[in-house]
């Protein structure tokens, strides 16, 4: 009896700890049915606020930004600077939080769970925005993006790529890449001229400059558990082939030629020792290292590994051998996967004017041109008019940056189109999935045929955990 | 016949039986000697393995980047450079984090010390109804995961306007301290004998009297110990601290060293210079702290 009564009081406390984590709110509601004061009530709210932009009167107001730290000190500081210089100008305390990217997601999600203490504006991405789907708890923000396009065009696939179900739950403002980086006096010893220029070509060339005798491989292309840098890597070579997890209406149709053709095929380089053997341990960090260490010829990477080589003189040698290159194509397209960040409005701000005001603020041309040029060419520009500027034409690295954003227009599950798909298609993605499914043929842990079988396994279930 | 056979048998098994009980027990006696330099060796490959991840942590931080992702791994700085140490000492916060690290991890456990003391006690000394299901409920308040109690912990501080200040922080973490702090100290106090505390009373003492000026004097190596662990709990904890500060003056290091990663190439030097860093207010700590967990037992027991 006493045991009974003891474990009767425990589920009572565990019960009453589950309860006092919800703030008894249902963000699904708060998100599509704000509340009076909220200013979300009007789903045109934002796109209201656009036209009004600049009339406001916003003196004494006071508005919480919350900035995802990036790679360069000089960078942030420049946008911490500008927020400030808003508030100064307009009368308004910013608060401006810079927060790491490892951290940002953990912070904001208590906020948001206690309901309190909950930024106006963050710095935001597809990914971030369906990691909430069915209560996303960004506004639609499609009025004042229409509205900066209209002043300045955004790249068509900036534009359309960042619309999640025909939305905007972000305004777009830069977009990062992963380029291919190749050893230019490698090929040229192999006696190889011109640069690979698709799938099959990169193959056959790192086939021939490997040397694993002297532990050197052609191609530093991974698959360890947490490596998310190749799942994007992996994924866009079957996309390029034709092969796809999910089609447009979201069915699973990963049990196709195609993706079994390229598992088997890169197991195969892996066994011929053209890719390294730890290549099915490594995690992001994987290839640049081995790139920089000089163990691989060919490696797909954001151009934070061409700022580590330019930064730092010891490797000018590597650098000069170095081509930075828009990856290939494939037999059926060349569709890059898309990284695109901008500015979401939460739906818990009260000032949605302000908030817009901040975002048209930071976008403003001149400035944000300046900023552009700071973090050159990790974080490439979303507006057409880059085309024309020099910073983006004549410098090659920065123009295959471009060229690469020109024609991003993938992302996680393409090309399924509906939000729940899409949605379905971002959780399952955080088990990198593709890398597993590689690495598990490549060590003989797995066939082809389960490890495709194992995939379509896990969509059903995340299909099932969205309620699609 | 057969009867004088078989006591035969039997002698001669009982016999048998004997000397292999004897062998045994030869064999149980003989000790083995190992070789004095065999133990040496044994302690040196043993520091090796333990000392190795701190050494490689110390000599990453004075390397420069190309020699830390160079393809084959150098024992030591072939370019020694102070550039992880001068980023983090002038271009971060990293020195006020330490700061407030410090200051919360100090507050915390002495008042985590005082505070769990009398119920570590009292559950020890005290027969009262229930005193069992304290016991077992201080261990399940213990073994609550950080991750289970983050946000109704963090509505709690917005709800005092706490959030984004360091003393946030000094409320929150004695919910785990508290637990952790009785729960070891319990058996320390039982350990305590009670003809010392029964003298006491003998000669006078009151109850909080025999508590503070008899027990506690014994029971310091084991509340010295305590507190370093409780001290090491709050200097290295992240999670409390990443949700609950946000400006840069508040936040604690190990916030600040978490904020040096930025996507797929950490600067290692500096994160190895900021554990370096790190560790050595609990280095410090432990040295001050290791006479104390040597003598107090004694110093107590000359007293009783």
């Amino acid at each position: 009896m006493k045991k009974k009564l003891w474990a009767l009081m425990m589920a009572a406390a565990v019960t009453v700890s589950a309860v006092g984590c919800g703030n008894g709110k249902d963000p699904a509601k708060e998100a599509q049915t704000p509340g009076q004061e909220n200013p979300a009530k009007d789903e045109n709210s934002a796109a209201d606020a656009a036209e009004n932009a600049g009339a406001a009167d916003h003196a004494g107001k006071t508005i919480t930004v919350w900035i995802e730290k990036i790679f360069s000190d000089d960078a942030n500081a420049a946008m911490e600077a500008r927020l400030r210089q808003f508030g100064e100008e307009q009368g308004v305390t910013v608060n401006v939080e810079l927060i790491g990217a490892t951290d940002f997601m953990t912070k904001l999600n208590a906020t948001i769970e206690a309901g309190q203490n909950v930024p106006d504006i963050i710095s935001s991405s597809t990914t971030k925005v369906l990691n909430y789907y069915p209560n996303i708890p960004c506004l639609d923000v499609s009025g004042l993006v229409e509205e900066i396009n209209g002043e300045r065009p955004y790249i068509t696939s900036a534009l359309e790529g960042t619309q999640i179900g025909g939305i905007h739950y972000y305004v777009p403002y830069d977009s990062s890449s992963c380029m291919m980086f190749v050893r230019k006096d490698k090929l040229a010893e192999a006696g190889i001229t011109g640069m690979p220029a698709t799938w099959d070509e990169v193959f056959e060339t790192a086939r021939a400059i490997s040397d694993p005798d002297n532990d050197f491989y052609g191609l530093g292309m991974g698959c360890g558990e947490n490596d998310d840098d190749d799942e994007n890597t992996l994924r866009q070579y079957f996309w390029n082939e034709g092969g796809y997890l999910l089609d447009a209406e979201g069915n699973i149709t990963v049990d196709n030629d195609v993706i079994k053709n390229c598992v088997t095929n890169w197991a195969e380089l892996y066994h011929s020792q053209v890719i390294p053997p730890d290549a099915i341990t490594w995690d992001a960090g994987g290839n640049n290292s081995s790139y920089l260490a000089g163990r691989t010829g060919i490696v797909f990477n954001t151009p934070t590994l061409y700022n580590a080589m330019k930064n730092d003189e010891q490797y000018a040698e590597l650098l000069e051998n170095t081509a930075v290159l828009a990856p290939p194509a494939g037999a059926d397209n060349n569709v890059y996967m898309s990284y695109p960040v901008g500015f979401s409005i939460m739906n818990t701000c009260k000032d949605v004017d302000l908030a817009s005001d901040v975002i048209k603020y930071v976008a403003e041309k001149e400035w944000y041109d300046e900023y552009i040029a700071k973090i050159a060419p990790i974080y490439a520009p979303v507006f057409q008019d880059a085309e024309n500027s020099p910073l983006w034409t004549e410098d090659e690295v920065n123009a295959q940056v471009l060229k690469y954003v020109q024609s991003a227009t993938g992302y996680y599950g393409y090309p399924v189109a509906t939000i729940s798909g899409r949605s379905v298609a971002a959780k399952h993605y955080f088990t990198f999935p593709v890398g597993k499914m590689f690495n598990q043929v490549a060590t003989g842990a797995a066939s082809v045929e389960d490890a495709v079988a194992k995939i379509a396994s896990d969509l059903d279930d995340f299909k099932d955990m969205v309620g699609e | 016949m057969l009867q004088s056979r078989i006591i035969c048998e039997a002698a001669s098994w009982r016999a048998e039986l004997k000397m292999k009980q004897n062998n045994t027990i030869k064999i149980r006696r003989k000790r083995i000697r190992i070789p004095a330099a065999a133990g040496r060796i044994y302690i040196v490959i043993s520091l090796i393995v333990a000392l190795f991840p701190i050494y490689w942590m110390i000599n990453t931080s004075f390397k420069t980047e190309y020699e830390i992702y160079a393809k084959t791994p150098t024992l030591y700085p072939h370019t020694f450079t102070l550039d992880a140490y001068k980023y983090l000492l002038g271009e971060t916060n990293f020195l006020n984090s330490m700061k407030n690290s410090l200051v919360v991890a100090a507050a915390v456990s002495l008042f985590s010390i005082m505070v769990a003391y009398p119920v570590a006690y009292t559950l020890a000394r005290v027969k009262f109804k229930g005193r069992k299901v304290f016991s077992k409920a201080i261990l399940f308040m213990y073994l609550l995961p950080t991750s289970v109690l983050y946000i109704p912990l963090y509505m709690l501080l917005a709800k005092l306007h706490l959030t984004n200040s360091i003393w946030g922080l000094a409320v929150i973490y004695p919910t785990f301290t508290l637990p952790y702090i009785s729960w070891i100290l319990i058996p320390h106090i039982a350990d305590i004998s009670r003809e010392l505390e029964e003298a006491a009373e003998v000669d006078g003492c009151t109850r909080l009297q025999t508590m503070y000026r008899i027990v506690f004097p014994l029971a310091v190596p084991g509340i010295a110990s305590t507190a370093i662990f409780t001290f090491a709990m709050c200097w290295g904890e992240y999670l409390y601290a990443l949700v609950n500060l946000t400006s840069v003056d508040a936040q604690t290091f190990p916030v600040v060293i978490s904020g040096l990663i930025f996507g797929d190439m950490p600067a290692w030097n500096q994160l190895m210079a900021a554990a370096v860093l790190a560790g050595i207010p609990i280095i410090i700590i432990y040295m001050l702290a290791s006479s104390t967990l040597v003598g107090g037992r004694t110093a107590g027991g000359v007293k009783g």
